[in-house]
C-alpha cells in the first residue's frame, strides 16, 4: 500500500512535465504574435517594428523555443505566471485566485446534488427494474444526456427564474443564485450516474453473494443497502472521482450563462482579449487537477477495497 | 415410512422461466420426500434442473421471472406443515437461514468480497438466532474450532479473497450448522474445490449426517453421491427418471440416461471407494 502509493506519486512528476510542455506548445501554435497583442492591449497608439522588437526582448521571443520553455516552467513552479496582458496591474495568480472561489461553490454544489440525487434514484431503479418509476428514470436519463447544458441553463432560467420567480437570473451574490447554475450543471451528470449506479446495482444483484445472502436468511433491504449497494458504489468511486475536476472545468458555458464570475468567465474573456499568460495558466491548472483528482482516488479506491490493499 | 418422521415432502414441484413470451420448464412435476436422519441425493448433469428445485424450494427465485407450482411441506417440530411454496414471503424468510440452510457451491464467491469474514458471520447468526450480542463473536470462534479452523480470531478479521476455497466452504458448512436446522440442502458443496479438499469436505457432511439432521444433496458426482446418500434421485431435463437406493439404481438402471450415467462413472466410483477403504485416510 505504502509502496504502491509513493511509486504512484513518483509516476505523477512526468506526466505533469508532459501537461506543462504541451500546455506550453499549444498556446504558442496560436498564429498570432504575443508581443503585438501585448502592445495592442496596452493601447500603444502606433506599433512600430522597433516598439515590437523591443517588447519581444523584454518579454524574452526572441530567446529559442527550449529556453522559453524551461525559463516559463521555472516561474510556473514558483507559483509565478507573469502578468495579465489586458490589465498589466494585475498578477495571473491574483485572477485565477479571484476567480476560483465562485467556481469552486458552484463545482462542490453541483456535486452535493449530484450525489444526493443519482444514488438513491439510481438505487431505486435498479431495486425497482422495470417499474413505472424505472421506465420514467430511463426516458429522464435519456433526454437529460442527450441536452446540451447552454439549452438547458436558458430553459431553467426561463421557467424557474422569469415564469415562476422562485430564483434570481444571474449573478453569484447569495447562494439562491448558484442553485439555478449548479442543477444546469449537475444535470447531466446526474444522468450518467444513475445508469452507472443502477447498472451496477444489477450486475451486482446477480452474483453468488448475494444468493448466499438470501440464502443465509439476511433481510432484502439489509442486502440491497449492506451488501450490494456498497459493492456498487466501490466502483463508481474512480468515475465519481473524476468528475470533480470536470465539474471545476465544465461550468465555462453555464458560469457565462448565468453571469458568475468564475473560473470559466476568466478564460473565456482571456480568449476573447487573447491575454496568453492567463489562458496558459487556466489550461495548466486543469491539466494539473485532472492528474491530482485521478492520484487521489486511484489511492482512495485501493484503500476502499479489501482486494487491493495489501498487507504491510 | 411413518409421516411422523418426515421433514419435507414435495409434491408436483413444476419450475417455468418465463421469459417475454416463451416458457421454459426447468423443474417438471417432480416429488420426493425427505426423512429425518436421511440424507437424500439428487443426481444430474448440468442444466437438469437440481438447483433450480432446491432454489424454488428455499423461495429464493425472483418470482417475476420464475412460475413455481406445486408444493413443498415442511414439518417442524410437533406443528402443522407449512407449505413453503404458499407462505408469505417474510415467514419464508425466517425459515431459510433458520430451519432450512443450505451449502452452496463456489464458496469464493459466496462472500461479500468487501466485509471480513467475522462481520459476516456475526450477521448471520444475529439474524438467524437470538444469540445476546455479546456472545455472537465467541460464537462464530466456536463455529470455525467446530469445522477445525486454526486460529479462529485471525481468520474472522480476514477478507473473503484471503481464504482458501476449502476454508470458505467449511466456514459454509458451520454457518449452515449453527442455527441446528432441521434440512440442510448442499447444492454441489464439492464442485468448486481440489479432490483433498473435496475430501475432507465430505468428512465434514458425513458427520452432519451421523448428528442426524436431513439432507439434500445435490450433485453430478455419483461417487460422492454414493458416500453420503441414502436414496437417491436420477434427474434429467428437468424430470425425476428414477428414485431408490444407489444400489438398486446401479443394479437395474431403468432407461437410457441413467445407464449412461451409471456405465460411465462406475469406474470411477470403484476407484474412488478402493481410496476410502485405504487404512489411516478414511474419516
Amino acid at each position: 500500500m505504502k509502496y504502491y502509493i509513493i511509486k504512484r506519486v513518483m509516476a505523477t512528476f512526468p506526466l505533469l512535465l508532459g501537461i506543462s510542455f504541451l500546455c506550453f506548445i499549444f498556446i504558442n501554435l496560436i498564429p498570432s504574435d504575443p508581443a503585438e497583442v501585448a502592445l495592442r492591449l496596452s493601447q500603444v497608439p502606433i506599433v512600430t517594428d522597433e516598439l515590437l522588437a523591443q517588447v519581444r526582448a523584454d518579454m524574452g521571443l526572441d530567446k529559442p523555443f527550449l529556453m522559453r520553455y524551461l525559463h516559463w516552467l521555472g516561474d510556473t513552479v514558483r507559483l509565478d505566471f507573469g502578468h495579465s496582458y489586458t490589465n498589466p496591474s494585475r498578477t495571473v495568480l491574483g485572477e485565477l485566485a479571484r476567480s476560483l472561489p465562485n467556481t469552486l461553490i458552484l463545482a462542490s454544489l453541483s456535486l452535493v446534488l449530484v450525489i444526493a440525487l443519482s444514488i438513491p434514484i439510481g438505487f431505486l431503479s435498479a431495486v425497482y427494474k422495470d417499474s413505472l418509476f424505472d421506465r420514467i428514470m430511463r426516458g429522464f436519463v435519456f433526454m437529460t444526456t442527450a441536452m446540451p447544458s447552454y439549452w438547458i441553463g436558458l430553459i431553467f432560467m426561463w421557467f424557474f427564474a422569469i415564469k415562476l420567480r422562485l430564483f434570481p437570473i444571474s449573478g453569484n451574490t447569495s447562494l439562491s443564485h448558484f442553485l439555478l447554475p449548479a442543477f444546469t450543471v449537475a444535470l447531466s451528470y446526474i444522468s450518467i450516474y444513475i445508469r452507472l449506479i443502477r447498472n451496477n446495482m444489477l450486475l451486482n444483484m446477480g452474483q453468488d453473494y448475494v444468493l448466499y445472502a438470501q440464502v443465509r436468511g439476511l433481510k432484502d433491504g439489509m442486502i440491497l443497502t449492506r451488501h450490494v449497494l456498497k459493492n456498487s458504489l466501490q466502483s463508481c468511486i474512480t468515475a465519481i472521482g473524476m468528475s470533480i475536476p470536470q465539474l471545476i472545468s465544465g461550468t465555462i458555458v453555464v458560469e457565462n450563462l448565468f453571469a458568475i464570475n468564475g473560473l470559466g468567465r476568466l478564460c473565456i474573456a482571456s480568449i476573447f482579449n487573447r491575454d496568453y499568460p492567463v489562458i496558459q495558466a487556466y489550461v495548466l491548472f486543469m491539466g494539473v487537477l485532472f492528474i491530482l483528482f485521478n492520484l487521489v482516488f486511484d489511492i482512495i479506491q485501493m484503500a476502499a477495497d479489501p482486494r487491493l490493499r495489501k498487507e504491510s | 415410512m411413518t409421516s411422523d418422521n418426515r421433514v419435507l415432502q414435495v409434491e408436483n414441484l413444476t419450475v417455468r422461466y418465463k421469459n417475454r413470451k416463451r416458457i421454459t420448464t426447468l423443474v417438471d412435476d417432480l416429488s420426493f420426500h425427505v426423512d429425518r436422519g436421511e440424507c437424500l441425493g439428487i443426481l444430474g448433469e448440468s442444466g437438469s434442473g437440481k438447483s433450480m428445485s432446491s432454489k424454488a424450494i428455499m423461495g429464493i427465485l425472483p418470482p417475476r421471472q420464475f412460475d413455481v407450482t406445486g408444493s413443498a411441506r415442511f414439518h417442524t417440530g410437533s406443528e402443522e406443515p407449512t407449505d413453503l411454496l404458499r407462505i408469505k414471503k417474510e415467514e419464508r424468510r425466517a425459515v431459510r437461514g433458520r430451519k432450512i440452510t443450505m451449502i452452496l457451491q463456489n464458496p469464493m464467491a459466496c462472500f461479500d468480497p468487501l466485509f471480513p469474514m467475522g462481520t459476516q458471520m456475526a450477521e448471520t447468526v444475529r439474524e438467524n438466532t437470538e444469540t445476546p450480542v455479546k456472545e455472537i463473536r465467541g460464537l462464530c470462534q466456536q463455529v470455525l474450532k467446530d469445522m477445525q479452523i486454526r486460529s479462529p480470531e485471525e481468520v474472522l478479521l480476514k477478507y473473503p479473497h484471503q481464504l482458501s476455497g476449502g476454508m470458505l466452504q467449511r466456514i459454509m458448512i458451520g454457518l449452515a450448522l449453527v442455527t441446528k436446522p432441521d434440512l440442510i440442502i448442499a447444492d454441489e458443496p464439492t464442485t468448486a474445490i481440489d479432490s483433498i479438499t473435496q475430501f475432507e469436505i465430505i468428512g465434514e457432511l458425513l458427520k452432519i449426517k451421523e448428528q442426524g439432521t436431513a439432507m439434500i444433496f445435490i450433485s453430478h458426482d455419483l461417487g460422492v453421491v454414493n458416500r453420503m446418500a441414502n436414496r437417491v434421485i436420477v434427474m434429467h431435463r428437468a424430470k425425476s427418471l428414477q428414485q431408490g437406493t444407489l444400489a438398486e439404481i446401479i443394479q437395474n438402471p431403468g432407461d437410457e440416461y441413467t445407464r449412461q450415467l451409471v456405465n460411465s462413472r462406475l469406474t470411477l466410483v470403484d476407484q474412488f471407494n478402493s481410496f476410502l477403504r485405504e487404512p489411516g485416510v478414511s474419516a
